[in-house]
């Protein structure tokens, strides 16, 4: 069997194609409807890519527009802002990766020490329910609670402190921009690596505390090492977003006293592309942005293989 | 799950156990404070809450923010709009995913690695908002109901953590049913489904509340206020435009804005459906536990 | 495995580029003048037709359009002012509105499709008549203002010049309608606060200099402690341009009055007069540091418990804070019109409103009723349509009283009847309507006791400005190289300038960094091109 095996694993695409057809007929099919749905809605419009390299007129539509080349990125790295929002993604992506990353997996750790089901459970409820509210939402509440006369300036004042304007300082944009994405995310993400917990063989910590292994060591030597292939799928999955911030929260919350810190390329992108109708331009930061994803991904892949055997392929 | 009934626990794991649920106690009150801020705002006295009296407990009820709510010309329309954008987005979603993911979790189907590599590419790349739109503009989407619930039934996320779920089950239930003549096709539906009830659950869940939050598909492509979704209502509650002071004229407006207690009354009433249905599902979760690893 | 990937996109590709060829041939048979021509032609034809048969109406059958435009409160087409349309013109209106934070999404996604709504009104739509309406979205309404079809428009705009030239978009042809205030001025933002607390502590609401205002805030920040005297919501340039604007610049480029010429205003000393005064008061306690995000509400309530007196807005406030905050207000409570001070012994007059208004109605080049909504948009400037559409209908919604003033018959929500029951009726709103004139200000604007007071204490003092207006590009190019590089320098400049106002940056530093860069950033060139574009617009 296993040379059977392996000797469809060395054979050409067309001829695995073709074994397919024999053997697995249903499972073709079966991958129909799905390839269907993403052809037409995922590469369809990707295809809106090219307008990067032209002059993108929207009555002209693609076929009329004119093409110039690498323009639009040469106007991107010249740009006085270039710099800046380069930096600023960069730098809000690792932030919010150093500190939301590991928070789901302390949480995941911290429920699997619970003894009492009912417990367990209203915990979980508990730290699920934000995922559930809209970003709107959200900076709302914080815009809220943050304000001048909001909850947290008032316990402020009662320990006679100054009052603080959060959100035109530029020093608090990155801690709240990431406070409230942890808030937001980490019950939900955590459900991933509980599932990781639940799979780890139970007799293993049995084994563990007949040789007096307390329960706090037993997560660093049982319960994290088993835990390492779902860890290392996210983080390489997380490493390739960490330049997609995402708009819509930053366009709620930023304000000329916090650009120096909240401008990033998603935010410029949106405001090239409604504002200034600078199709062309937009779609070239925005292809810019992708490439330096996918540079991030395949890095971290890479060095995954390389270094831990793990890898997403 | 760790065995809860050990006889007794070394005064090292004791200490441990206090501390941990000292840190989960903490937690879960910075989880829900926020939550019930909100609603007490809603329901309190707008002036009370103007001044600043409001932390936790309501002032002086006033159920004025829900009715002004209620009596919103498009309240009801974009109410039911949304559930039923949510109903069948999931169900699209459930379906679209579920027979993608499952021959990709065969080992024998050859061709699996090449279609996923497909679905992992749109993780990173898109093509932008308005070539999007044109490209749903010719397929005759625009204002239609099925660009609320299509566009979205495939996400390369949601067929990567099916896959892995499929992948668990054990593949000797597929070869004895084999054996007894079942098509593929059969095991899909007979045998696979059932058994990843946990797995559809979470997935349907977590589109269901994606569907509900969203609002930017509604926004672009929809024209019709009587299609709206409840979000686009909600927005316009919530969100007040920045002002451009050569923007002259400006004025009326901008200065009808809502009270505090309307804008959180209008995040209860979106919100609170969409958790209710999450206690039902719930033992779902304790199930989807068994994932195992989401690694393929 | 890499080249399996390239095949699958070389496919798609492929379809989409057969798919997209087609669907190009459709856009270019919509956009393409010709047929469009032959169109009006046959259109033509047909008007002739109807007027030989004598039918006057805007619309001779019932039609049904739509309309879109931007509203915080969705429409369904219910509404008054729509069943008022209906009535007058036979014309049954679909509303489509999304509110005015989404708006501009929404209009480029529309653009996008080529498909456009019947009618749109559009804040800022003379930028998308000029850009757009040459290459073919929006009805050319040229010919039809010289066959005679826009009378009423024509009368109007030829009545406050320069209207017309700026409703003409660089390719010299008409592609919308402007909202027009049909009064020799209606009053706009104003130096305005709390003169109830002024007379109670003897303090003049006339400030003859900057340093007098300045002294009077000292004096308010001792008598109230807890309270920051000068306090501005919606954001850090409506601050900033206000302050400015008292001192005869801008926050940007701008037209200086003496010269004639447009100039940049933050390479001023006024400018950094402004900035060293704002962040004295800042530094002081004097300035609300939550410059930058005061909502609405926080800033009813900072004036109604005595935290804030001194401020910029709109007069009619005065009246709508107390039917607001209700009894909330502190006894005596009066919020009206202050003369804002002179800077080197000058007050510039206050903003007005008068004439042309942008926010044009552009009617789809797509639409099968063209002729129809052309009528509809003359009627809108008639005197039958400018009070359909601020009152109603006459002798069902209003009547007039023997003076000429109007009375509502039903009960709708306005300044004037705070009470009332029918909250949206859509009467009297600027996203609607097209004419505004001193009937409609008097019934729905001076109506209350502050927003009285306001105007006649402005009057008195002679305080109100001349409306003004900005210049017009004649060419594509330009335009869109005069607006990146304004962005640019404006986001830069409004950065720099929050920074100096909370002291993170120095004054210092303006003229040797600031200044430098906004003009590496172009701002020579932006001069150059605003000023030929104001000279081809206004001096020929």
């Amino acid at each position: 069997m296993a040379t059977t095996a392996e000797k469809i694993s060395k054979m050409s695409i067309f001829s695995k194609f073709l074994y397919d057809w024999k053997c697995n007929r249903s499972f073709l099919l079966m991958s129909i409807p799905g390839l269907i749905i993403i052809a037409l809605f995922a590469y369809y419009p990707m295809v809106g890519v090219l307008t990067a390299f032209q002059d993108y007129s929207l009555f002209k539509g693609m076929s009329g527009s004119e093409w110039i080349g690498f323009d639009n990125f040469r106007r991107f790295f010249e740009d006085p802002n270039f710099f800046r929002i380069v930096k600023n993604t960069f730098l809000l992506g690792l932030y919010n990766l150093l500190w939301s990353f590991p928070a789901p997996i302390v949480l995941a750790l911290l429920i699997n020490e619970m003894v009492h089901p009912r417990i367990k459970r209203f915990v979980q409820t508990a730290t699920y329910l934000p995922y559930f509210i809209s970003v709107v939402v959200i900076v709302g509440i914080m815009k809220s609670m943050f304000s001048d006369a909001g909850i947290v300036n008032d316990m402020l004042a009662a320990v006679d402190a100054d009052p603080i304007q959060f959100f035109n300082e530029s020093g608090f944009f990155r801690s709240m921009y990431i406070g409230s994405d942890i808030w937001q995310g980490v019950g939900y993400s955590s459900i991933l690596y509980l599932a990781a917990i639940t799979g780890i063989d139970t007799e293993m910590y049995d084994a563990a505390k007949i040789d007096g292994c307390s329960r706090f060591k037993q997560i660093f030597h049982i319960t994290l090492p088993s835990m390492r292939p779902t860890i290392i799928t996210l983080f390489i999955l997380a490493v390739g977003s960490i330049v997609s911030v995402g708009f819509e929260k930053i366009l709620l919350m930023y304000s000329p006293a916090t650009y120096d810190v909240a401008d990033v390329i998603s935010t410029y992108v949106y405001r090239k592309g409604i504002f200034d109708q600078d199709y062309g331009f937009s779609s070239a930061i925005g292809l810019f942005n992708s490439v330096v994803s996918i540079i991030f991904l395949l890095g971290a892949n890479y060095f995954s293989k390389k270094f831990l055997d793990e890898g997403l392929w | 799950m760790r065995n809860p009934n050990r006889i007794r626990d070394p005064i090292e794991d004791q200490v441990f156990l206090v501390i941990v649920y000292i840190i989960l106690a903490i937690t879960v009150l910075v989880m829900l404070y926020p939550f019930a801020y909100v609603l007490s705002v809603s329901i309190s006295d707008p002036a009370e809450v103007m001044a600043g009296k409001v932390s936790f407990f309501p002032r002086g009820f006033d159920k004025g923010a829900y009715q002004t709510m209620v009596n919103h010309p498009v309240f009801y329309t974009a109410y039911k709009n949304t559930i039923l954008y949510t109903a069948v987005g999931t169900i699209f979603t459930l379906f679209f995913t579920s027979i993608t993911a499952y021959p990709l979790s065969k080992d024998k189907f050859q061709m699996r690695s090449y279609i996923a590599q497909i679905y992992i590419v749109t993780m990173f790349f898109s093509g932008g908002m308005i070539p999007t739109y044109l490209a749903f503009k010719s397929m005759h989407l625009i204002n239609t109901f099925w660009v609320m619930v299509l566009p979205g039934a495939l996400s390369a996320w949601n067929v990567i953590l099916m896959r892995s779920f499929f992948r668990n089950i054990p593949e000797a239930l597929s070869e004895s049913a084999h054996i007894d003549g079942a098509t593929n096709f059969q095991i899909f539906t007979k045998i696979y489904l059932p058994l990843s009830k946990p797995i559809l659950a979470t997935i349907g869940l977590f589109t269901a509340v994606g569907i509900w939050n969203g609002y930017f598909s509604a926004l672009l492509y929809l024209n019709d206020n009587t299609k709206y979704p409840l979000q686009m209502i909600l927005r316009s509650i919530l969100i007040t435009a920045s002002v451009d002071p050569s923007d002259k004229g400006a004025y009326a407006e901008l200065t009808h804005s809502p009270t505090e207690s309307l804008k959180m009354a209008s995040i209860v009433i979106s919100t609170l459906p969409i958790m209710c249905i999450y206690p039902f599902i719930q033992k779902y979760f304790v199930k989807s536990l068994m994932v195992g690893s989401i690694k393929g | 495995m890499k080249r399996f990937l390239v095949f699958f996109v070389a496919i798609i590709v492929l379809i989409v580029t057969g798919c997209s060829s087609n669907n190009s041939n459709n856009n270019e048979s919509a956009t393409n003048t010709e047929p469009a021509a032959t169109n009006a032609s046959t259109d033509a034809d047909k008007d002739a037709e109807a007027s030989a048969t004598g039918a006057e109406k805007i619309s001779a059958k019932p039609i049904e359009v739509n309309w879109f435009f931007t509203a915080n409160t969705p429409y369904t087409g219910d509404e008054e002012v729509f069943k008022t349309i209906e009535k007058y013109t036979n014309i049954k209106i679909k509303p489509i509105n999304v509110s005015r934070a989404d708006s501009a999404e929404k209009i480029n996604t529309m653009l996008a499709s080529g498909e456009l709504p019947d009618m749109m009104s559009l804040q800022g739509g003379q930028k998308y008549a000029d850009k757009y309406g040459p290459q073919g979205a929006f009805l050319d309404l040229t010919t039809y203002m010289e066959a005679g079809k826009l009378d009423n428009m024509k009368a109007m705009l030829e009545k406050y010049s320069p209207a017309m030239d700026l409703t003409r978009s660089p390719d010299g042809k008409y592609y919308g309608a402007p909202r027009m205030y049909d009064v020799p001025y209606r009053a706009d933002e104003v130096l305005i606060g709390r003169t109830d607390i002024f007379a109670k502590n003897n303090l003049s609401t006339k400030f003859e200099s900057f340093d007098d205002l300045y002294n009077t805030l000292v004096e308010l920040k001792k008598l109230y402690p807890d309270s920051y005297p000068y306090f501005v919501r919606w954001g850090t340039n409506h601050l900033i341009w206000n302050q400015a604007y008292f001192r005869g610049t801008d926050t940007s480029f701008h037209l200086d009055q003496a010269s004639q010429k447009y100039v940049y205003g933050p390479d001023s000393q006024a400018y950094k007069d402004t900035l060293i005064f704002l962040n004295k008061l800042y530094s002081e306690g004097l300035l609300n540091p939550n410059f930058a995000t005061i909502t609405d509400e926080e800033w009813n309530e900072l004036l109604a418990t005595n935290k804030g007196f001194v401020t910029i807005d709109y007069p009619q406030a005065g009246d709508e804070i107390i039917q607001t905050m209700g009894d909330k207000t502190p006894e005596g409570f009066e919020f009206t019109a202050m003369l804002q001070p002179k800077y080197n012994d000058t007050r510039v007059g206050t903003i007005v409103l008068s004439g042309y208004y942008g926010a044009l109605k552009m009617i789809s080049s797509n639409s099968k009723y063209k002729d129809e909504l052309v009528n509809l948009i003359n009627w809108m400037y008639s005197p039958e349509g400018i009070n359909a559409m601020q009152f109603g209908i006459e002798g069902e919604s209003y009547e007039k009283n023997a003076d000429g003033t109007v009375k509502f018959l039903k009960d709708f929500q306005t300044p004037a009847t705070p009470n009332g029951t029918i909250t949206n009726s859509g009467l009297n709103n600027q996203d609607l309507f097209t004419v505004v004139n001193q009937e409609a200000i008097n019934t729905y604007e001076l109506n209350g006791a502050a927003m009285k007071k306001s105007v006649a204490f402005l009057n008195e003092n002679n305080a109100f400005g001349k409306a003004t207006f900005n210049a017009k590009f004649t060419n594509d190019d330009e335009q869109k190289e005069y607006g990146d590089i304004k962005t640019a320098i404006d986001t830069y400049v409004e950065e720099a300038s929050v920074n100096v106002i909370i002291g993170k940056q120095s004054i210092d530093t303006w003229d040797t960094k600031v200044i430098p860069q906004v003009k590496e950033l172009g701002s020579e060139r932006a001069l150059e091109l605003i000023n030929k574009a104001y000279d081809e617009t206004f001096k020929k």
